[in-house]
């Protein structure tokens, strides 16, 4: 009887503790979201959204931060393209050429590892120096490149998780019927699907929202680049430079760009979502 | 036409899998392979279409020949060996796509079709020669992975038989099932050895008995006694495959 009640003691006491540290959670998201809504909304409007810095932006005249903006989606969507054509291979070559237990794929997977955790700083700065060496400037392409080498290791070991729980039963099921690892690909990438969407959007959401590694690669321009030699601007860079502003109304922006960002994540989730839950249908 | 093995040694790493097996698998007829666990039964299965060669650490030694090839040594096509000989697994595996195409594939990787009526022909036959035709017929195009297991492991055999093969490898192709799906099964074995030649590993000694015209009786990696199902199952010779028929271990 004694035995009983002290069982329910601590699961009671065990489900307190579980609802508390969710509503910590809660409450942060909570307060974020409210703290960025509330004091984005006061600078937004559409010619923040639809103009380019005018005379006198930084000092909290008219324009709008289109230029960061566009310069986000266009490093973000060139980034994401070229980790993923990079990625998928490297994950397929791990898991369906090399054996299982192969020490190569442990190496590489060690490597992974390691340049997941290296912060975005260093890889700016790694960029920065390539950039050197080559003698480019500030540009669309070093910020496109940096993003790039900054995603590939989250895509890779997203992919590579959803695809290590891939099960073998279904390659041999592939190959059995005479399909070359090269065919059995098509079956690898509808399995994995939802994992993709998954890296996909953690990628996304890492490359948009770095501020480090895009501050001395892409640069930061008042304008739209029309080349991939043009420096661009990206949002995180916009709140960075109009938040250190003594001025209230440019500060006010900086609010305003990062409720830009964080709509801009959110709708990329909403979607990611929706696209996993459409390619999973077929998942066994 | 038939597949004969000539002194098999497998290793796999430091284990001896398979030991110096010698034995010949008779052409339409059912060929059931049994013995106790890790008796390397599977393995023997694995090797008749080289599947064993995505196994880390392994090295084959002698001579598998499939209609008079060695297909172990000659640098013969594996994809095309494959398609000759099919498999049915332990667990359904349904490919992560609709029935229909889960039956095409196979025909579209070989492309056996240039035209879609052909193919469409193709996955209705082999979904009637398995019986599944009626209970889908309408929902073709849903996903594979919503039929029942038992529905799924014939779909498995479906998409097998769609590319045509020679020999059907079955690796405990009954152990997953519910009795009355593991009949089905097994009867559709015995229609279908009148046009295939049909080679099943099983850990059931009456699912042998039931359907075998031939049986392999394996011990720790070794032959130990084949021939007819009648003569190893009424007559045994060897005094472990009398101890193993009468269940003194399993």
């Amino acid at each position: 009887m004694r035995i009983s009640k002290s069982k329910k003691i601590s699961e009671e006491i065990a489900k307190v503790c579980m609802c508390l540290a969710m509503l910590i959670v809660f409450g942060f998201v909570f307060s974020v979201l409210w703290t960025i809504f509330s004091k984005g909304m006061k600078a937004m409007s559409w010619d923040m959204v639809s103009k380019l810095p005018g005379g006198g932006f930084y000092i909290g005249k008219e324009g709008g931060f289109l230029n960061a903006i566009v310069g986000s989606l266009y490093i973000v969507g060139a980034s994401t393209l070229i980790g993923l054509l990079i990625s998928i291979p490297v994950v397929f070559f791990l898991n369906v050429y090399l054996k299982k237990g192969s020490k190569v794929a442990y190496l590489a997977r060690l490597a992974f590892d390691v340049l997941f955790g290296v912060p975005s700083i260093v890889y700016g700065a790694f960029g920065f120096t390539i950039m050197i060496f080559f003698g480019l400037r500030t540009s669309l392409l070093g910020g496109i490149i940096v993003i790039t080498l900054l995603i590939i290791p989250i895509f890779i070991r997203t992919m590579d998780e959803a695809t290590r729980n891939f099960p073998r039963d279904i390659l041999d099921a592939s190959f059995a019927l005479g399909a070359t690892r090269l065919e059995t690909l098509k079956v690898v990438l509808r399995q994995i699907a939802p994992g993709i969407a998954t890296a996909t959007l953690l990628s996304v959401g890492r490359a948009i929202g770095d501020a480090a590694s895009v501050m001395f690669t892409a640069g930061y321009t008042d304008s739209i680049p029309t080349s991939l030699s043009q420096p661009a601007a990206t949002l995180p860079l916009a709140v960075f430079f109009q938040l250190q502003s003594p001025i209230p109304e440019v500060v006010d922006r900086a609010y305003a760009a990062a409720l830009v960002l964080t709509v801009i994540v959110l709708a990329l989730s909403i979607t990611g979502r929706f696209i996993t839950n459409r390619f999973s249908k077929n998942k066994v | 036409m038939s597949i004969e093995v000539q002194n098999l040694n497998v290793h796999i790493k430091d284990n001896h899998i398979l030991k110096n097996v010698n034995v010949t698998l008779p052409e339409k007829q059912i060929t059931c392979i049994i013995g106790p666990s890790g008796c390397g039964k599977t393995t023997l299965l694995r090797t008749l279409n080289r599947l064993i060669e995505s196994t880390e650490g392994v090295t084959i030694e002698g001579k598998v020949l499939v209609d008079g090839q060695d297909i172990i040594h000659s640098g013969s096509e594996v994809t095309e060996l494959r398609r000759k000989i099919g498999l049915v697994s332990q667990r359904p595996c349904p490919l992560p796509m609709s029935i229909f195409d889960n039956v095409a594939y196979g025909c579209r990787i070989n492309k056996m079709f240039n035209k879609r009526r052909l193919l469409i022909y193709q996955v209705q036959k082999n979904l009637k020669a398995v019986g599944l035709w009626d209970e889908i017929r309408g929902r073709i195009r849903t996903p594979a992975s919503r039929l029942s297991i038992g529905q799924q492991q014939r779909l498995c055999l479906a998409r097998s038989l769609a590319v045509e093969p020679e020999y059907i490898l079955a690796d405990e192709a009954t152990s997953a099932l519910d009795p009355i799906s593991a009949k089905t099964i097994e009867d559709l074995f015995v229609q279908l050895k009148e046009q295939y030649s049909i080679i099943m590993v099983t850990h059931t000694l009456r699912q042998a008995l039931r359907i075998a015209d031939h049986v392999v009786f394996m011990y720790l990696g070794e032959i130990i006694e084949e021939g007819s199902a009648e003569e190893v199952f009424n007559h045994p010779q060897q005094e472990l495959t009398k101890k193993y028929l009468s269940g003194a271990f399993s």
